[in-house]
């Protein structure tokens, strides 16, 4: 193909051709809601991780962060729906919330026992509700 | 979000600002050329600009907030001053017709206008964006101060603490110190993808390929799984792959003396991909072998060692930067953690079928049979005894290959692990395929050509 035009121009030609279709194609579907579940990967994981659950989760937690932001320490207590999966709702509250201690249910329970009092703040979204404990340092004064 | 624009079109200026002060200038007046030369710039200065700031993070000195924003000033105004910046031009390549070479700039826009539009309209859905990625740039400054005790708290075990942290820190930097939201990786996403357009635009021309066929592999690039699969936005794949097509444009070997790019930069191009990923490193020591394999022959001696020396110091000091800094941090679990010489030993005799696994997933019609193409080209190239083209393809095996090292030895299950990860994983290798095939329909790279002449640096103009 060394420096002779003419093949060079059909790849090319063909290749435009080629990426002009997928584009027509696709552009075709953006009609579609849900056009994001459609890719390979999107259509393999998605729903497996961020279906309707991930969904409330994120709705739930978004922009409620100052809600928290004076609090020292974080207790989440989850889950936050019914059968959640508890190592996925931390990692969630943790990226919502400011970057103080989040407790998982699991520690949680290592502190049923604890007297102290806990503030607590309730944020929910349709349907369902998370419940995290919001304490300050100041609540573990005797 | 408009905030969130405000800021990432803030922290982009900069970002592109300390790039322009260190990245060569282009000759003439070619306005595709000074698109790429800006996005090769805002590559680079992105780069700069995350290494100065986690150093003088480390330091105790601010780094977010105002900080984003003087750091690369800073940066761009010290290389305007320092460095000297040579005007730089790529080949002659064979004219386009008018027509193509129109057409084939709309069909580039049209694909990355339909890229954006996904990402607009996609939510940020994967695991790896809520555990790692994502956290780690929500969580790391405290004030304007770059903080990762975090990465030490209970919760945060599951993120990977081992990982770079070149990413989070450059999205909190794009963000200008913000907590970034949603909205802010989406603009990286889509801004590192415009960046990736063009670096494959530059690549190409720079390998004398016509602007056509060049617009045409970009174009091809914005709509491969890379930008259109959503599981990729907000991981750092996608900037790996920019910064990888980065360190390609500048290590291709030039023809003329005006061609020619400094070896620092290319050194610190390759540097900085272990700053990404932890995989960077090996992909930045297989560039570097094919960079040396496409010059080897090409540069009188003397040049090449002089030049090469210079190139494998930078990218040494860059790396070996992000290996001490990892020291500190807490451990993760790597995926070849504990005994995998035994696992390896196990699986060994299975190879085969782990092989067709991962030769299933390159087989998904997603890729728009970009895989058998590229091995098409591959042949042509051998055909055509085209170094550059053999050496980039080489890159892309060899780090094929070390996943398939991986599945063989992780402690997770490798049919899943295959499942879970391989797919996005070579997304982040296609850009550097495609360059590697579209070589191989330009002029050849010849292995036998003369050194280039010597000639004096034109000076900057003051």
């Amino acid at each position: 193909m060394r420096n002779v035009p003419g093949p060079r121009q059909a790849v090319t030609a063909v290749l435009l051709a080629a990426v002009a279709a997928v584009l027509a194609v696709r552009a075709g579907g953006i009609g579609r809601r849900q056009l994001w579940r459609e890719a390979h990967n999107e259509k393999l994981f998605y729903d497996w991780a961020y279906g309707d659950r991930g969904v409330a989760l994120r709705a739930a937690l978004a922009g409620k962060e100052d809600l928290f932001r004076d609090a020292e320490v974080l207790c989440f207590r989850g889950p936050a729906v019914p059968a959640g999966r508890p190592r996925w709702d931390a990692v969630m509250v943790s990226y919502f919330l400011p970057r103080q201690i989040v407790l998982t249910p699991a520690a949680l329970g290592a502190r049923a026992a604890d007297p102290l009092p806990c503030r607590t703040r309730v944020v929910e979204s349709p349907g369902r509700s998370l419940v995290i404990e919001r304490r300050s340092l100041d609540d573990r004064r005797p | 979000m408009t905030i969130a624009v405000l800021s990432v079109g803030l922290g982009a200026v900069a970002a592109l600002f300390a790039g322009t002060g260190v990245a060569p200038r282009p000759a003439g007046r070619d306005l595709d050329l000074r698109l790429d030369l800006l996005c090769l710039a805002a590559a680079v200065g992105a780069g700069l600009t995350t290494v100065v700031a986690v150093a003088a993070g480390l330091l105790g000195l601010p780094v977010f907030g105002g900080a984003s924003i003087v750091i690369p000033l800073a940066i761009g105004i010290l290389g305007r001053w320092l460095l000297p910046r040579r005007a730089w031009t790529v080949p002659p390549a064979p004219p386009d017709s008018p027509w193509i070479l129109w057409l084939s700039r709309a069909v580039l826009a049209a694909a990355l206008a339909l890229f954006a539009w996904k990402i607009a309209r996609a939510p940020l859905w994967s695991w790896d964006h809520y555990a790692v990625w994502g956290m780690k740039a929500r969580h790391l400054a405290e004030g304007d101060f770059l903080n990762l005790s975090f990465l030490r708290a209970y919760p945060f075990r599951f993120t990977n603490p081992e990982y770079p942290i070149g990413v989070p820190v450059l999205w909190r930097l794009l963000s200008v110190g913000r907590m970034p939201s949603s909205a802010e990786f989406k603009l990286c996403h889509v801004l590192f993808g415009i960046v990736l357009a063009g670096l494959c635009r530059l690549a190409l021309r720079r390998g004398g390929v016509p602007a056509a066929l060049a617009n045409a592999a970009a174009a091809f690039v914005a709509i491969s799984p890379l930008s259109w699969d959503t599981e990729s936005l907000g991981l750092a794949e996608m900037p790996l792959a920019a910064a990888a097509l980065a360190a390609v444009v500048l290590i291709l070997p030039e023809r003329e003396a005006a061609e020619r790019l400094s070896p620092w930069l290319a050194g610190f191009a390759l540097g900085v991909l272990p700053w990404i990923k932890p995989e960077g490193l090996t992909l930045a020591i297989f560039l570097l072998a094919a960079g040396w394999a496409m010059r080897r022959r090409r540069t009188a001696k003397g040049a090449f060692r002089g030049r090469t020396a210079a190139l494998v110091l930078v990218f040494l000091a860059v790396a070996g930067a992000t290996i001490l800094l990892q020291r500190p941090l807490p451990p993760g679990q790597p995926f070849l953690d504990a005994d995998w010489p035994q696992r390896f030993s196990e699986r060994a005799p299975h190879v085969l079928a782990v092989v067709r696994k991962m030769a299933s997933e390159l087989a998904a019609p997603d890729w728009i049979g970009f895989w058998p193409a590229f091995g098409l080209a591959v042949l042509w190239a051998v055909r055509r005894r085209d170094r550059r083209v053999l050496a980039l393809a080489a890159a892309v095996a060899a780090q094929t290959g070390l996943y398939l090292f991986v599945y063989l030895g992780t402690y997770v299950e490798p049919g899943a692990h295959i499942r879970s990860s391989f797919f996005r994983l070579m997304s982040a290798l296609l850009p550097m395929a495609a360059v590697a095939a579209a070589l191989s329909a330009g002029v050849r790279g010849s292995s036998t050509a003369p050194a280039p002449p010597a000639t004096p640096r034109i000076p900057r103009p003051r």
